[in-house]
């Protein structure tokens, strides 16, 4: 019964940092593709931060992300870089090496 | 006149006419290994010593080893990062990257206006941006990344140079929106290695055209603008003896100072003689000589002095002689041209002697010889110091020929040495081919090389003999 439940030694499978330029287009969608993502894709079983560089570029720095929007997976590893909008979710996939489902015809 | 940021690079701001445009982002094109990050590290480091904080950005390599190599310069960024007026920024683009939709470099834009803050920044340096341009396949996303990029630095208000590999693919696009374009480039001209740069656009300020030459030296980067040459010298009055009194009579009074004197002759016919003379008497005079020797070390052009009785050893220990002594095939002209300018300028001698200037073929070919001879003549000339120059010209040359060569024509006098074998022996001839501005003697004098220095006859063995610049030898007083 992995829930919402997050609390001591259970840590969802998939933490990712989403870092954006807030109120900037590729930004915005890529924030409402992310969320229509884990929701459709990985259940409850996931952690999402927002970054907003605009607010403060030193996470950024730090993780040596200069594209924006980009999505950094933390766990689980290894470490990989979504950039873009999100749009595409089979790259999403590919970065999570989650098998890309059987497409209707 | 646009507001402008001194780089601090020795002969850029000449070339710039005083700086880059102060706020605005300057775009430094050059293929591999050119010298661009040496320029924008340069930049940033005169920048900061000057009291202006930089920001660093380099897409391509990491932090340490970037300051490794510039510390091989003598420019100590960790100090500078530690008193908070540098700062770096090395992003690794390596890191497996998968793309997924639209987006921009706002991240970057973010990180380097939040950290030019931080240290108050007034200067920057983006290296390899088309590493970071490289991102987007799409050309025209490209292009729109590289306006917003260049748009958002300029709103920073920041004086900046962004480096940009040559053949990357849609930096043309760069030029039309930036202000100032800088090229730099390097290329092997007969075995010889030669960098250039060039401004190829500065919207609303003027600068000088030409490729400028330039070196990456042990202490950076050394620039030498090709002038566009300015003649508004002011007519030259004073006179700096020859050494030898007869000389200085068929001179009408010797040689003009801060002119340019060409000694020549064929081989043996006593041009280092003669210079070495001057070189003394100046000496004697209290002035100091730069004696560039492209033919003989500093000992052996001692040794072989002592026998026309010119000791240059105490002048050499006064200090008021300098010989530098290079090799021509040793390095290539621009090279050369460097080590003798810098001689001159931590030198400041009121005249500089070149044994043979004919040898500056040797560096090269013969057009980057005359390149060097010009340019060495007008640095002098800038500066007010005589230059005498001995040329080697083929054997048998008559003097009516001697001063048939380009070089002449931008020299204000030349003094011409023939010999010719007679039963006694060689008869050694001198004559004054030409001395603009003077009233100088023009026939032909027959000179002895004695233990005792050059003397000349008193009668001339053609008296009349008209010199080829006969109209500026109109009304010499001829014996």
């Amino acid at each position: 019964m992995p829930d919402h439940d997050f609390s001591n030694s259970e840590r969802p499978k998939f933490r990712f940092l989403l870092f954006i330029a807030d109120g900037e287009p590729n930004s915005v969608a890529a924030k409402e593709n992310l969320r229509s993502f884990c929701a459709e894709e990985l259940g409850v079983d996931h952690e999402v931060e927002v970054v907003n560089v605009l607010d403060d570029a030193q996470p950024a720095l730090d993780h040596g992300i200069v594209l924006t929007p980009a999505l950094l997976v933390v766990e689980p590893p290894p470490r990989v870089i979504v950039a873009g909008s999100l749009s595409d979710r089979d790259k999403i996939r590919f970065a999570l090496r989650l098998p890309t489902p059987a497409r209707a015809l | 006149m646009i507001p402008k940021q001194p780089t601090g690079i020795k002969g850029l701001d000449e070339v710039l006419q005083g700086g880059l445009p102060k706020g605005r982002v300057t775009v430094l094109r050059g293929g591999h290994g050119t010298g661009k990050t040496v320029f924008a590290l340069e930049f940033l480091w005169r920048n900061a010593l000057a009291g202006e904080p930089g920001l660093f950005v380099t897409f391509e390599e990491q932090a340490s080893s970037l300051k490794e190599n510039a510390l091989a310069m003598g420019w100590d960024f960790q100090r500078l990062e530690d008193e908070k007026k540098f700062a770096i920024i090395a992003i690794d683009l390596t890191p497996d990257i998968v793309m997924s939709g639209e987006f921009n470099i706002d991240g970057a834009i973010a990180i380097i206006r939040q950290k030019a803050k931080a240290i108050g920044a007034g200067v920057f340096a983006i290296d390899a941006s088309d590493r970071l341009l490289g991102l987007f396949h799409d050309p025209s996303q490209r292009s729109r990344r590289l306006q917003g990029l260049h748009m958002a630095l300029q709103n920073q208000k920041l004086t900046g140079i962004i480096t940009v590999k040559d053949d990357a693919p849609g930096m043309d696009q760069f030029e039309y929106v930036s202000d100032c374009v800088l090229r730099l480039d390097q290329r092997v001209e007969d075995q010889i290695n030669t960098r250039r740069l060039r401004v190829t656009k500065y919207r609303g300020s003027g600068y000088l055209s030409n490729e400028h030459p330039f070196l990456i030296t042990s202490s950076g980067v050394r620039l030498l603008p090709v002038s566009g040459v300015g003649l508004s010298y002011a007519p030259p009055s004073a006179r700096a003896s020859s050494g030898v009194s007869q000389l200085d009579e068929l001179l009408g009074g010797g040689y003009f100072a801060g002119t340019s004197v060409i000694i020549a002759g064929a081989s043996g016919t006593g041009k280092t003689t003669l210079a070495s003379t001057f070189s003394a008497a100046s000496c004697a005079a209290g002035e100091r000589v730069l004696f560039a020797s492209y033919e003989e070390s500093e000992s052996s052009l001692v040794r072989a002095m002592l026998s026309p009785g010119i000791d240059l050893r105490p002048q050499l220990e006064a200090g008021c002689l300098r010989v530098l002594s290079r090799l021509p095939e040793a390095m290539g002209p621009d090279q050369h041209l460097f080590s003798i300018i810098e001689a001159i300028e931590e030198f400041s001698p009121h005249h500089v002697v070149v044994d043979a200037i004919s040898a500056t073929e040797r560096m090269g070919n013969e057009s980057a010889a005359f390149d060097f001879q010009v340019r060495l003549i007008y640095h002098c000339k800038d500066r007010g110091i005589t230059c005498v120059f001995t040329t080697q010209a083929r054997q048998w040359t008559r003097m009516s020929d001697m001063a048939n060569f380009e070089l002449s024509s931008l020299a204000e006098c030349v003094v011409g040495l023939e010999q010719e074998w007679r039963d006694e022996g060689f008869e050694r001839r001198i004559a004054v081919i030409k001395s603009r501005g003077t009233n100088h003697a023009n026939g032909v004098y027959p000179f002895h090389i004695t233990s005792r220095g050059v003397e000349i006859e008193s009668a001339p063995v053609i008296p009349g003999h008209r010199s080829p610049h006969a109209r500026e030898s109109e009304g010499g007083r001829d014996a």
